[in-house]
């Protein structure tokens, strides 16, 4: 006689079926869910609204443009939104030393993000309190 | 069993306030869910306690089933969480379960119908931890795919595919060493 192998598991597991529940189950649970609510899920509304997003976007887009826009055609086209950022932008100094415009940029929204963080973390605060 | 469209005109119906169809679910399903329990808790009370619970959770989360998976791997995953949970708080003792489940592996033309095939293979699956119990019954049983295994037991697959093999090759060593050739023949005459 051969030993059980894997095959037989399927067909033992699927003769045995399933194990019987008692008789009154799905009475017991009708008696529990007729007081029962169901969880909605009621819409949060979000901490950064879509305008402050649009905001948001356009104030580390826009700067990027104007510089770009003055970098590449030499300040000879530049859109009127543009032009008084790029004039603004032209009176930045860089400080003294080797400093890549890039470490000014990356630091900027660096600085730009961690107050993000700061008005997220008290909103959420206020969320939780009220 | 129901095809998934079914379940899929019953969902709305529950959301929209009408707990008859909820009956209907849980008429569907309650001996599915009660395996699950009942492979995790080995113990008749606590599986019933565990299937009810599961179903008073699937009904108040039912809002929140979203349809990406089949309804009955959603109140699989359920339920086998709450087993878990209830036999955690309980703080299964193992051994004394050991002991109550020492029937003779033998199996004979009088008893020798489902219910009977049943004990034996739950007889085996005693031996092995209850989570090998839960990953063989939801591969074999309810014929789940290894992706929704992970989905009901938040196991990693590898992990799945590691726990299977290593539990169908422990569960044949016991029933291979449980039954004799008569046996087994027996067993196999009638699965």
């Amino acid at each position: 006689m051969p030993e059980l192998n894997e095959k037989d598991l399927d067909t033992l597991f699927r003769a045995a079926g399933h194990q019987r529940a008692g008789k009154d189950l799905v009475a017991r649970v009708m008696a529990q869910v007729v007081v029962t609510p169901i969880h909605r899920a009621s819409p949060t509304p979000p901490l950064i609204g879509r305008g402050w997003w649009v905001g948001i976007t356009a104030m580390l887009v826009l700067p990027i443009l104007a510089v770009l826009s003055a970098d590449l055609t030499g300040g000879q086209y530049m859109p009127d939104i543009l032009a008084p950022l790029a004039e603004r932008l032209s009176t930045l100094r860089l400080p003294d030393g080797d400093w890549p415009m890039w470490t000014l940029g990356a630091s900027s929204v660096a600085f730009f993000l961690m107050a993000l963080d700061q008005l997220l973390g008290r909103t959420l605060h206020a969320h939780a309190s009220s | 069993m129901q095809t998934p469209v079914e379940n899929g005109e019953l969902i709305p119906r529950i959301l929209t306030g009408d707990a008859h169809a909820y009956a209907e679910l849980v008429h569907r399903y309650q001996h599915m869910v009660y395996t699950v329990c009942h492979r995790v808790l080995r113990n008749a009370q606590d599986a019933e306690e565990a299937t009810q619970d599961s179903f008073v959770k699937a009904y108040q989360h039912l809002a929140g089933f979203g349809g990406n998976a089949k309804f009955s791997t959603w109140l699989y995953s359920i339920a086998y969480r709450t087993a878990i949970s209830h036999g955690r708080k309980r703080q299964l003792d193992t051994t004394e379960l050991d002991g109550l489940r020492q029937h003779p592996a033998t199996l004979d033309s009088r008893g020798s119908d489902q219910s009977e095939l049943r004990r034996l293979l739950d007889d085996a699956l005693a031996k092995l931890p209850a989570e090998d119990a839960s990953i063989l019954g939801f591969y074999h049983l309810e014929e789940m795919s290894v992706e929704e295994i992970v989905t009901v037991t938040g196991l990693g697959a590898s992990n799945v595919k590691v726990k299977l093999h290593r539990a169908r090759k422990k569960l044949l060593e016991v029933l291979n060493a449980q039954l004799g050739p008569e046996a087994r023949n027996l067993l196999l005459h009638h699965a």
